[in-house]
């Protein structure tokens, strides 16, 4: 799977930028007042040219540049600028995965056309929310996180696929995610370039730095295992209804219910994501209210499914007050994902759960649900190649 | 990988006077045949279920890749598979 990663370059100059926009154009030095004793954070372009740097201390930073504007950083406040990146990178891609503070990677496996889609990322996160963005695409999650740290705002650096060792070769050794201390005695060896590492035997290595010399090698020949852990928005979707004449008729309570539902599943479905619980809070004319919260068997996002437990919930109002006001809550929400795996290829207990699960499923959805294919040696046309055969245990 | 259509949809093909596409419209979307990648014809016996189709394997603008056929008794064209 390739793997975009978006960059936000001096993302707490750029916050800062967002609350005043009178530092636009200005020199703006993070981390704190420059009579403090601190360190730089993050330093704008302007800044920068004055020879600031992240990490230097405040007073170096302000006897390099006088004229800047000194700042405190605030955590806070980029930690919500970068969750407004996330949430929208989410209702864009189903596979987020944001590595705080500052990177965001998204899968591109549901992207026929990766590089118009990632155009289209960064268009919508500036339009939406006024960060700029840097992005580099590559299989490896580290190389992309690299290509987009070494190109500039707006702009996207592409790995191409078995280029990642070319790409790192020549990178400094401090960009690699390990400790001071192991870039410290890499570079006692006489290694300051990534692709340096691999002129050193692998066992020597791993003899010296243990797990992380493994990591090392990986990371200096551009593998990783590709994965990304997908963010699970922990927010809950809600929508109320208040009736001007309490509701007494049962039929336009589930119409009412009907419609609230078909609107949560809407936005359910346009963020990629399912629920497990939905909670009914029902409040009657005489004041009573009823909470009732519908435990899914598995996350649902169809409405149709949704709505006919909750109508069961709501047919219990049946003999009670007409009703003033309904609120819909859906929560544990999930991503809608699925797992691929062969149960067949594996031991004899693996097989059992197939048949299992089959049986559930035949159980649920009637036989025909789950089928087996076999091959047909006789048949010319490539409809008549295959046939579905009823999937049972006896049969194998 | 693909995805085989079992039961193949019937699309709207522009084509030339050899009846080689030139365009394919499918659910509301048309596409140009950027290229040809292969083509070839399978005529089943007559006395099994009489079939002449000419298959088209093709790449379309966009860079999908699908295999599509012109059944030559009715002249319809057919989706039958999309690559990956």
């Amino acid at each position: 799977m390739r793997i975009a990663c978006f960059f936000l370059p001096q993302f707490a100059v750029q916050v800062e930028r967002q609350w005043a926009p009178s530092l636009q154009g200005k020199p703006v030095v993070i981390g704190g007042y420059r009579h403090e004793t601190g360190h730089v954070h993050s330093v704008s372009e302007e800044a920068a040219a004055y020879g600031v740097a992240p990490d230097m201390s405040l007073r170096q930073a302000y006897s390099l540049c006088p004229s800047g504007i000194f700042l405190p950083y605030r955590e806070e406040s980029c930690d919500e600028g970068f969750m407004r990146v996330v949430t929208l990178a989410a209702n864009l891609c189903p596979v987020v995965e944001p590595v705080p503070p500052v990177h965001v990677l998204l899968g591109l496996r549901y992207e026929r056309d990766g590089l118009r889609f990632v155009r289209q990322v960064l268009s919508d996160v500036e339009e939406n929310t006024g960060f700029r963005m840097a992005c580099g695409v590559s299989p490896v999650r580290f190389v992309a996180m690299l290509a987009a740290e070494e190109t500039s705002e707006g702009d996207i650096l592409v790995v191409p696929d078995g280029d990642e060792q070319v790409f790192l070769r020549n990178l400094p050794l401090e960009r690699l995610p390990v400790s001071d201390n192991t870039v410290r005695r890499l570079h006692l060896f006489g290694i300051s370039r990534i692709g340096e590492i691999l002129t050193l035997p692998a066992a020597a290595i791993e003899a010296q730095f243990g797990k992380e010399g493994r990591r090392l090698i990986e990371f200096a020949q551009g593998t990783d295992d590709g994965r990304l852990e997908p963010w699970h928005d922990d927010s809950e979707l809600s929508l109320e209804r208040y009736f001007e004449v309490p509701v007494e008729y049962m039929e336009e309570l589930l119409q009412s219910v009907e419609e609230m539902v078909g609107a949560l599943c809407a936005e359910l479905q346009g963020r990629w994501q399912c629920c497990r619980t939905a909670t009914l809070e029902v409040r009657f004319e005489d004041a009573a209210t009823l909470n009732r919260p519908v435990r899914f068997k598995q996350p649902v996002s169809s409405a149709p499914e949704m709505n006919h437990r909750i109508a069961r919930c709501i047919e219990q109002c049946a003999d009670m007050a007409p009703v003033e006001n309904i609120r819909l809550t859906l929560t544990d929400l999930c991503a809608e994902t699925g797992v691929q795996t062969s149960f067949l290829e594996g031991p004899p207990r693996a097989k059992a759960r197939f048949f299992e699960a089959v049986r559930t499923l035949q159980g649920r959805y009637g036989d025909t649900v789950v089928q087996k294919v076999v091959t047909c040696r006789n048949g010319r046309l490539p409809e008549e190649r295959f046939a579905f055969t009823a999937c049972d245990e006896d049969r194998g | 990988m693909n995805k085989f259509l079992w039961e193949s949809c019937e699309i709207e093909v522009t084509e030339t006077n050899g009846h080689t596409p030139t365009t394919v419209a499918y659910r509301r979307k048309q596409a140009k045949v950027e290229s040809v990648i292969c083509h070839w014809r399978i005529n089943q016996e007559w006395w099994k279920r009489p079939v002449e189709r000419d298959y088209f394997r093709v790449r379309l603008a966009g860079g999908v890749v699908c295999e599509l056929f012109r059944d030559s008794s009715s002249g319809c064209w057919q989706l039958q598979r999309v690559y990956d």
